[in-house]
């Protein structure tokens, strides 16, 4: 049985999302981040001594390499703990850190160059972006970082005042604080979307989990159901008959059952009284529950044949139909079944009752099949068998080397390919030709005609053959 | 009033016709029924139809004379439709070919529901009953 996985996959990476903590999610996606941060900071803060070269007074260069040279060394230590520790309060330290470091550098910077004046301003605008941007924290530490980064250029100059024109500075801070909000914001954003994005993945987490564990149920389920139906086919042919010789009869029979569990009966009895049943039935549709039902039948028909002496079929098929019908109706299943008994007497004559397909016999004298109805009704489609027509009695005569041919639909029914039904004219015709030899071989030569007929085998084939000897 | 129009399930077809003065609802099997399991679309259609049957005083008629071929879990259906209405007193007329022998063999367990309170008709000459 083909098995279909329904998980969704989601990329492996190296963040924690298995913890139901957006905190801890979020905090190791910083740290992971940081190490980014502090690696593009470790490249590019020494990579401006070029725009140094060229921007700075040479006497400043020295001192501008000193300044970078430290942060420099700062950045990549502080890469090296990160890379070495785990994610938690400190990776937020780490973040402010950076900012604050870098920040003072250029800071400084700007104050060599002339303070308020210096368009090296313009580096701070850089670290504002680079640390609000790469770390997806929370706003109110973008807002912290970029307030410190403006607090420390404010700071410094303020500190160390010297001329600068109001125009400049006002350029200077609205740049500053312009960066600040704009990068406060798309960080906001960002936040927002990882926190939907985690709760996203979580609900994809639980729904697999949920998957895995009803896929891991059904799969038992599947497993102990098809060992429960593979047990009732094995229940249902084991209960067969495995040995039925009379001193009066040649008895031959074999069911071939469906892929599916059926509802085809057969049974060759002695009743307790010493006379011999031939009982043939079929449950309507398939399935286990038509396999209970038989066996229900089996069991009650058995135990009347067998516990009362002298019981005439038509009373086994009253009862039967009293206990079955109770059960069909517990079952709540749209149930019937075909049954005919018959009770073979001394002298080659039979009783029988109960409705099922026409009963055929090869007349040996006339070398012809005449077909003989059943008549009443079937088991389950009345309560109560006192209805007019419901239950009729009736009895035939076998002669020496007459055959009495019982089967069921499956046999009647096999089609071809082309949709052709074997029928019961081919079944009669069939019989009429094979009719003289022994009764194992009638029954192997029918049973070779309808598999050779049938393009695939989609109910039960049951036949039981009877031969007066 | 008039109803005339045509269900399909399968390679089953059933034509459901009433035709004014007539008091007689009439279903018009064809085709085959051979559904795995039939009693899920049957029972709700019959339900539906024995409803309106019963609310309107008409009679029933199922028509299975030119049906090719019916499976055994088809009938149970038809079981539980025919002791519903034999409980509800709707009149009910099942028509079959008797000279087809499956058709035989199908219906003719029916005859217990035949008498009895309800009113349920057999009618196995085959001959089909045409719209006027």
């Amino acid at each position: 049985m083909k098995t279909v996985t329904n998980t969704i996959q989601i990329p492996a990476t190296v963040i924690d999302y298995s913890s139901s903590s957006f905190w801890v999610y979020i905090t190791s996606v910083i740290h992971a981040w940081l190490k980014t941060l502090s690696l593009i900071g470790a490249i590019l803060v020494p990579l401006f001594v070029i725009l140094d070269y060229f921007l700075a007074p040479k006497g400043l260069l020295g001192q501008f390499v000193l300044y970078r040279a430290l942060a420099t060394g700062f950045i990549l230590a502080q890469y090296l703990v990160i890379r070495f520790t785990k994610p938690g309060r400190a990776s937020y330290l780490h973040g402010y850190l950076f900012a604050f470091v870098v920040g003072l550098t250029v800071s400084q910077m700007t104050v060599d160059l002339g303070g308020f004046n210096s368009s090296y301003y313009a580096g701070l605008n850089l670290v504002i972006i680079a640390t609000n941007i790469l770390l997806p924290w929370r706003a109110i530490h973008s807002t912290l970082t970029s307030l410190l980064i403006i607090a420390l250029y404010l700071l410094l100059n303020v500190l160390t005042p010297q001329p600068f024109l109001t125009a400049n500075f006002i350029n200077n801070f609205s740049f500053l604080v312009v960066t600040a909000v704009l990068a406060i914001s798309i960080n906001h954003v960002k936040y927002l979307l990882l926190r939907q994005e985690y709760e996203l993945r979580a609900q994809i987490l639980e729904t697999n989990n949920r998957l895995a564990q009803s896929e891991g149920e059904l799969k038992v389920a599947r497993d102990s159901l098809w060992g429960e139906i593979e047990l009732a086919k094995e229940i249902q042919t084991a209960l067969l008959p495995q040995d039925y010789q009379t001193d009066q009869h040649q008895i031959a029979a074999s069911m071939l059952p469906a892929s599916q569990v059926g509802g085809d009966y057969f049974d060759v009895k002695a009743g307790s009284d010493g006379s011999t049943w031939f009982n043939i039935g079929d449950v309507s549709g398939h399935g286990v529950t038509s396999g209970l039902i038989m066996m229900m039948a089996q069991t009650s028909i058995a135990s009347m044949i067998q516990g009362i002496d002298k019981i005439d079929p038509s009373e086994v098929i009253r009862h039967v139909n009293v206990v079955v019908s109770e059960n069909i109706r517990r079952l709540n299943e749209f149930k019937y079944m075909t049954l005919t008994l018959l009770r073979a007497k001394p002298g080659g004559w039979f009783t029988y009752s109960g409705m099922h397909q026409d009963l055929l016999i090869y007349r040996s004298r006339e070398a012809k099949v005449v077909e003989l109805e059943t008549h009443g009704t079937w088991i389950g489609v009345v309560s109560d068998m006192s209805v007019p027509a419901a239950l009729v009695e009736e009895e035939f005569k076998l002669d020496s080397g007459d055959v009495l041919l019982l089967y069921t639909d499956g046999v009647t029914e096999a089609h071809n390919a082309e949709g052709d039904m074997f029928g019961n004219a081919r079944l009669v015709e069939t019989l009429g030709r094979f009719g003289h030899l022994a009764a194992i071989e009638i029954k192997e030569k029918i049973l070779a005609e309808v598999l050779a007929f049938s393009a695939v085998q989609d109910d039960d084939i049951t036949l039981l053959v009877v031969k007066q000897k | 009033m008039r109803t005339d129009y045509t269900i399909q399930q399968g390679a089953l077809v059933i034509r459901v016709l009433l035709d004014d003065p007539s008091t007689t609802l009439r279903l018009i099997w064809r085709g085959q029924s051979v559904e795995r399991n039939p009693s899920t679309f049957l029972l709700p259609f019959f339900t539906q139809w024995a409803n309106e049957a019963e609310e309107c005083g008409f009679t029933l008629s199922m028509d299975f004379s030119r049906l090719e071929f019916m499976n055994s879990s088809s009938i149970s259906p038809i079981i539980a439709m025919v002791q519903d209405l034999k409980q509800r007193r709707v009149p009910l007329i099942l028509r079959y070919d008797g000279k087809i022998k499956w058709q035989s063999l199908s219906f003719a367990a029916l005859r217990v529901f035949v008498g009895g309170p309800g009113k349920v008709t057999l009618d196995d000459s085959g001959e089909e009953v045409l719209p006027p």
